[in-house]
């Protein structure tokens, strides 16, 4: 494989005799391949002359394995094993722009190795290159002749590069210096897949055995360099009702080593330690103006989403009419706000001192943390250093800098560093939840057996209006006083009226059914045939802060959609698994008669290999040979997220009550596998965060306040609940796309549907717990 | 003042009794391995082992554990050599965003100290107190279960 991309990389300023090499993170998406020449450099590899490779890392590590399969792709261009390679974390810097995330300096969208693939690739081999040149003029001297220089009669391996005529060898260190003086190459030579030695293998994580002896650092256990007495704790008290403000307070036995801090949503309590200020915190008596939310309950919003779903709704895409007396088959399907619950807690630790601000935390969205405490404390955000850690957990609530701010205003009023730590109840009552959507579908299935009509309505609020500052700040170039006023404007239209003329639908309440991407027509993302289609959204906005919750939009959307395939199979008889693949053929030969590529509904390529991934799935899980036996179910879906695609068939045991999810096979296409291990970790870990959201979660609201408190009352998959499970993949040389959503959003669809399997009892709401399903063990 | 033995060294605290072991261990000896999560002994990472036997040190208040034995993340392996339990999680490769593994870790190896040959239901009982929001349990199982067999 050989690349000209001489844009794409560059030499760094030399450090210390360093051979330092940068490059672009630039990905061809959808539309071509992005402009890369105005794009900074992300990603650097240092080669230092004591022989140490440095790699530093743009993306967080919260255990989607970046920091192994990341440093995999430089290690193999470079010959390095991966773990002998020291990683750190990028600090702030507008070169660190994602450019899945619209440039913004943030970790999410399962876009790490699919931005980062080739470029890193080309970094390490133009690195190596450069340390492979360097030899051969040392070893040549004045015999050196640039055209006969041939890059592949040398080796690189174990940080040396070995003559393979003569064995020469010399050390990366002994050339560092010597290889930084020489120009970067013009033309970098990738490797061939077929001679990976760490790529496509399961090599062991990078930070395994950090985290199994304790040494790990997580935001909530980093401290800047002082000892531990000069440090403090703060515990703050909000308003319970979510948007109310302080009033006054008044704290009960006051103490000498204990402060409050008023703030606008609550008090801040700081003590010399965590307990001192936790139980200060208690004896706080404040009084709060509950504000607009005071009024807000739970089944008023299912009421209201309901309503609304009746109503006619803003036209999205597919067919211009809509008619939702065509379809004979109508299905409600109800989604609720459910939290992250990361095990880490939200924390964040300021310091502010001689006129600059650090900042220790774990985070999706350094460069917004940067540019909020720059904002609090009026410094230049070239004075505010943001130290990001590994992250106990993510799953998108850590891109939202809500902490940050609190612990900078806190620490603002303090010449010691400030531990902000969130308590457990303070964490599931003020998370940016995945949002309460209702979907409303009407279909018919024709005399030949195949969908005729699906008009698909759905009804939630906006996450990109709750996320529109993150990403304002996170572009590093907007100044915090626009950045307010810009999200206030593109706050905006969120009205009614401005969705109605301008965007007909917020792309994340939508993505599945139809593609994400607003600048296009919104093109059907469902792959199997349908004659008539039509997608519509009807916004509503209860001022609950939602956002990005792992897979987002999919979610839901595909419980919706799966969910329905699975009625519409069951309205005709039909088998499930023989549906759907008879809508994936028929959109492939719809796709024939479509030369216009735009106009086509999905890419034929991409319905081919959801059927391989399908046939797969049915093979492992031996679907056509299931038992009958009375009270087992099988349930199946099928779902594309971030360029992945995954197919899961889900076994259940149901007896009255109880329900067993016993066994789970699932089969993924995310295109060439970088390391097959954290693949199958991502998957199982994905099947066990749906289970848990459709099996128990949701966050319910009385009077404006949050019911439900710690994890007693809002409880995840427990060891006992997990189910076995059998995970494969597809081999083939795709372009890698990301693995740490996909596997979600097919859990709750093949769920239900193994539910009505077994029982004849449909389930439309979630959690399932609500139709007083429960799990539990039985013979 | 409550003095015990953390990992082996002697160790004293005069601070409020009431103050749970967690917080002593991680805001005043500076032992940050065992994790804060939940604070109602409802998820488990702040796993411990106190005289041997796997407590929950948010809930445990330090005037309960004096003159007691405190093991922790950091003093489960020996002379620089990892534990039997940390091994086999590195083996299988355990660990996600490695939070909650700590507890996961000293929940197991209690167990396999105190059975060492447990049963499926054992394992179940011994573990479904901790909680682990990646969902690493299939590798739990299968690392446990290797132990139990090894």
């Amino acid at each position: 494989m050989e690349t000209t991309r001489r844009d794409f990389l560059k030499t760094g300023a030399v450090i210390g005799g360093s051979l330092i090499v940068g490059a672009k993170i630039a990905y061809a998406n959808e539309r071509g391949p992005a402009a890369a020449d105005d794009k900074p450099f992300g990603a650097w590899i240092q080669i230092t002359p004591s022989n140490e490779v440095y790699f530093y890392l743009d993306k967080a590590e919260m255990g989607q394995g970046v920091i192994s399969s990341l440093t995999a792709l430089v290690g193999e261009e470079l010959g390095v094993h991966p773990n002998k390679i020291r990683v750190q974390f990028a600090p702030v810097g507008s070169e660190y722009g994602n450019p899945a995330m619209f440039g913004a300096q943030m970790t999410g969208g399962s876009s790490s190795l699919r931005t980062t693939w080739k470029p890193l690739r080309e970094a390490g081999a133009a690195a190596g290159w450069m340390i492979k040149r360097a030899f051969a003029k040392q070893t040549l001297g004045e015999n050196f002749r640039d055209r006969a220089f041939r890059e592949e009669e040398y080796e690189l391996r174990d940080l040396q590069v070995i003559n393979k005529k003569t064995g020469a060898k010399a050390s990366f260190g002994q050339l560092a210096t010597a290889a930084a003086a020489l120009e970067i190459p013009s033309h970098v030579k990738l490797k061939d897949p077929k001679d990976f030695i760490f790529v496509g293998k399961s090599i062991p994580r990078y930070d395994a055995t950090m985290k199994v002896t304790g040494k790990a650092k997580f935001g909530i256990d980093t401290d800047p360099e002082v000892t531990k007495s000069e440090m403090l704790n703060c515990v703050i008290v909000r308003c319970p009702v979510i948007g109310g403000t302080l009033s006054s307070f008044s704290a009960e036995d006051e103490k000498p080593e204990i402060k409050y801090i008023k703030l606008k949503n609550g008090v801040a309590v700081v003590a010399p330690t965590y307990w001192q200020a936790l139980q200060a915190s208690k004896k706080v008596k404040a009084k709060w103006n509950f504000g607009k939310n005071a009024n807000l309950n739970s089944e008023d919003l299912t009421a209201e989403y309901n309503r609304l779903a009746k109503q006619s709704a803003a036209y999205v895409s597919g067919d211009k009419v809509s008619n939702m007396n065509a379809g004979q088959i109508e299905a409600f399907y109800e989604v609720p706000f459910v939290p992250h619950a990361t095990m880490e807690p939200m924390n964040c630790t300021t310091w502010i001192r001689d006129g600059q601000c650090d900042v220790w935390v774990s985070t999706q969205a350094p460069a917004a943390g940067r540019e909020l405490a720059a904002q609090v404390t009026g410094l230049p955000p070239s004075k505010i250093n943001v130290h990001s850690t590994l992250i106990g957990g993510g799953f998108g609530r850590r891109i939202y800098q809500d902490f940050v701010a609190e612990s900078v205003s806190v620490a603002k009023n303090f010449d010691k560093p400030v531990k902000l730590t969130w308590t457990r109840e303070d964490d599931f009552k003020n998370d940016y939840y995945r949002p309460m959507m209702v979907h409303r579908i009407k279909g018919s299935v024709g005399k030949d057996g195949m969908i005729d009509f699906w008009l698909h309505r759905t009804v939630g609020q906006s996450i990109l209006s709750y996320v529109i500052d993150v990403f304002l700040r996170s572009l590093n170039i907007i100044p915090s006083s626009s950045v307010d006023f810009l999200t206030k404007m593109l706050g905006g239209f969120y009205t009614p009226k401005f969705f109605k003329t301008k965007f007909r639908t917020d792309p994340f309440a939508i993505e599945g059914v139809v593609t994400n991407i607003p600048d296009l027509p919104y093109r059907q993302m469902i792959p199997y045939a349908i004659d008539n289609f039509r997608v519509e959204f009807a916004h509503i906005d209860p001022k609950v802060p939602v956002g990005f919750w792992r897979s987002v939009g999919h979610s839901h959307t595909a419980f919706a959609i799966e969910s329905f395939m699975d009625e519409l199979a069951d309205s005709v008889k039909a088998d499930p698994y023989q549906f759907r693949m008879k809508h994936l053929d028929k959109m492939i030969q719809k796709n024939n008669f479509i030369t216009r590529p735009l106009a086509r509904l999905i890419d034929t390529p991409i319905l081919h290999r959801k059927k391989i991934l399908l046939q797969k799935l049915e093979q492992i899980s031996g679907w056509s040979n299931r038992t009958s036996k009375a009270g087992v179910g099988y349930g199946m879906a099928l779902h594309e997220a971030f360029g992945t695609m995954c197919g899961m068939v889900i076994e259940v045991l149901v007896k009255e009550n109880k329900l067993k999810v016993s066994r789970v096979f699932c089969v993924v296409d995310c295109g060439f596998v970088v390391n097959p291990d954290i693949v199958k970790a991502q998957v199982e870990g994905s099947v066990i965060f749906g289970l848990t959201a459709a099996l128990k979660q949701e966050i319910t609201f009385k009077d404006g306040q949050v019911q439900q408190n710690n994890f007693y009352d809002s409880d995840l998959l427990r060891y006992n609940e997990c189910p076995e499970m059998t995970v494969d993949y597809i081999r083939n040389n795709e372009a890698p796309s990301g693995i740490g959503e996909p596997a979600v959003p097919p859990v709750a669809p093949a769920l239900c549907n193994a539910i009505f399997a077994a029982t004849g009892k449909r389930i439309r709401k979630l959690p399932i717990a609500k139709a007083g399903i429960f799990t539990g063990d039985f013979a | 003042m409550i003095t015990f033995r953390v990992n082996g060294v002697e160790k004293s605290f005069t601070g409020d009794e009431d103050t749970p072991l967690l917080w002593v261990l991680r805001d005043h000896l500076d032992l940050t391995g065992t994790k804060f999560g939940c604070g109602v002994a409802a998820c488990g990472v702040c796993t411990v082992h106190l005289d041997g036997i796997a407590v929950r040190a948010c809930v445990k208040r330090v005037a309960d554990v004096q003159n007691k034995d405190v093991t922790t993340i950091e003093g489960l392996s020996k002379d620089n050599r990892l534990h039997p339990v940390q091994k086999a999680w590195v083996e299988e490769n355990v660990p996600q965003c490695g939070y909650c593994q700590s507890g996961q870790i000293m929940a197991a190896a209690a167990l396999l100290h105190a059975k060492p040959n447990p049963t499926d239901s054992d394992i179940e009982i011994a573990m479904c107190g901790n909680l682990c929001r990646c969902g690493t349990y299939p590798r739990i199982k299968k690392a446990i279960q290797k132990l139990a067999r090894g």
